[in-house]
């Protein structure tokens, strides 16, 4: 059998790539409403749905059962901590904020499910079972996203 | 079949350009309520779910079998994804009919769909692929070249691709699920802007968005539903590599193996006149009269011969794509499937006002990637 030259490379060779494209996605009218409320009323709703309690944020259907809809209900601004992740070297661009802060799930009062979302300040008190209150965009500078709620923040 | 399957249940939602009104999983609800519904059950019924979408880019969504798992009522169940770009909702399909067939799942609800309008599925597929020279192509680009090989080698007239395309959307103006509805002439497809010689703009699918479920189920549960089941007769799907030495695009050799595969599994021996119906997979006009001859209903190079005497129109020898086919509608993961579900109205004979007459066998085709996934369902009336 005829043999042929080795190729000259021989150490390891990558190529970068960016694979990046713009999206557009419809909220529909459950998630839709949450924004709104979050957004034109500094309001958190809720939705009771089919044996899983008062969800935040709502979703169109039950995820035990599948059933589709569900009562509206407040919920309060303020809630229980129950789990934190502290990000001590935030990444540029990638992370909420450049300063040290922490991811934590939020329980809030007349809620059944926990909210995901962040704690910029006062880390150094901030554990599970913190007391914490919603802070808000300024009028005019909420869009309708779930950072219309700037941050939790631990309350005394 | 190992065991007997069948299509009890069918759901679809009337597919549009852009569906702002509803989220991903509302739009899937739509479909898989009325597959539900149209069968007769409720979640509770449901063994376990199999989902197919075209490739997550297109929308974005990463892993839509994540985010759909609770509106799909997959809670203590198993759900399975599928892939295999376009021809995914007719491999689906099949893959939840091979789940019914393995004995251990006696219903399957399987969905596919697509919500175009929340990207850009042209130049989604078109990314930057590393060690290549990348072609932002587009479908329409990619395939193009095909078609005008196959002009090429078989002399078809020019015309005939305006005729498929005039064809399928007088068909489509019967299907109230129907994208595309409006009237058009083979002048207006032969003046509209070319786009990738030789396909024009009007023979070309569009952007849809969509969704289609089914439900499957073994012979005992298919037997005792309220309707008339579709029988899957046969089913298969095959792969053909992008540099087999050899290759030809114009006619792969997977989609003519496939469609042996299943005729010779469902004992078909004439498929021109043993099958009343065949929905195929048609993104561009041109590849109507290419799979006519892949799928053995016409001779090499005379596909484009049905197209010109008028034998694949409503009334006549062989209906193809009564539903106005994937040049009217094009919700791209759930394409496949509206080819296998609509394949199976027909046999159910309830295609309302795109009915055929007297449909005994219905061919559903689709296929993927650069024309390399072949799948095909043969539906029948009797088991």
């Amino acid at each position: 059998m005829k043999t042929f030259p080795k190729p000259a490379t021989i150490e390891p060779m990558s190529q970068r790539m960016n694979v990046e494209f713009p999206y557009k996605r419809s909220t529909g009218e459950v998630v839709g409403r949450f924004l709104a409320g979050l957004r034109d009323q500094k309001k958190i709703w809720g939705l009771r749905v089919s044996r899983q309690g008062v969800v935040v944020p709502p979703q169109s259907y039950s995820e035990v059962d599948a059933k589709a809809g569900g009562e509206w209900v407040e919920v309060a601004e303020t809630g229980v901590v129950t789990a934190v992740a502290e990000v001590t070297r935030p990444i540029e661009g990638l992370h909420p904020s450049s300063e040290p802060f922490a991811f934590v799930l939020v329980k809030l009062d007349g809620a059944d499910t926990a909210l995901a979302h962040v704690v910029l300040d006062r880390l150094d008190r901030l554990r599970v079972g913190s007391r914490v209150r919603a802070t808000w965009a300024p009028d005019g500078e909420r869009r309708g996203t779930i950072r219309d709620i700037e941050a939790f923040e631990i309350v005394d | 079949m190992k065991r007997p399957v069948a299509v009890v249940g069918v759901g679809q939602t009337h597919h549009t350009s852009k569906r702002a009104d509803v989220n991903v999983a509302e739009m899937v609800r739509e479909a898989v309520d009325r597959a539900l519904l149209d069968a007769g059950l409720e979640h509770d019924d449901i063994d376990a779910i199999v989902l197919g979408k075209a490739p997550d880019p297109l929308e974005g969504i990463m892993q839509p079998e994540q985010y759909l798992a609770g509106a799909l009522g997959a809670h203590l169940k198993p759900i399975i994804r599928v892939h295999t770009a376009g021809s995914v909702g007719c491999t689906t399909a099949l893959t939840a009919a091979t789940h019914v067939a393995s004995g251990l799942y006696g219903r399957i609800l399987t969905i596919a769909f697509e919500k175009q309008s929340e990207g850009n599925a042209m130049w989604a597929l078109s990314p930057n692929y590393a060690f290549t020279q990348p072609m932002v192509a587009g479908a329409g680009g990619f395939f193009a070249p095909y078609c005008r090989a196959y002009i090429a080698r078989s002399g078809a007239p020019g015309h005939i691709g305006a005729v498929v395309a005039a064809n399928a959307r007088e068909n489509a103006g019967r299907n109230e699920y129907a994208h595309l509805r409006d009237p058009m002439t083979v002048e207006e497809a032969l003046n509209s802007m070319m786009l990738w010689e030789p396909i024009r703009f009007l023979e070309t699918c569009p952007s849809s968005d969509g969704a289609i479920a089914l439900v499957m189920a073994n012979e005992d549960h298919a037997r005792r539903g309220p309707r008339k089941p579709a029988w899957l007769k046969a089913g298969a799907t095959f792969t053909e590599p992008m540099y087999v030495p050899g290759r030809d695009q114009v006619s792969p050799l997977a989609g003519r193996t496939c469609a042996k595969w299943v005729y010779d599994k469902a004992g078909i021996r004439d498929p021109w006149n043993e099958i009343q119906v065949a929905e195929i997979y048609v993104p561009f006009s041109w590849y109507e009269p290419m799979w006519l001859e892949n799928l053995g209903f016409a001779p090499l190079n005379e596909g484009w011969k049905v197209v010109d005497r008028g034998d694949q129109k409503m009334g006549r020898h062989l209906p193809i794509n009564p539903s106005g086919g994937v040049l009217n509608t094009n919700p791209i993961g759930a394409s496949g499937m509206l080819r296998f579900g609509e394949a199976a109205l027909q046999v159910m004979g309830r295609a309302g006002e795109h009915q055929v007459g007297g449909v005994k066998t219905a061919l559903g085709h689709a296929y993927g990637g650069g024309a390399q996934y072949f799948s095909i369902g043969i539906l029948a009336a009797e088991l």
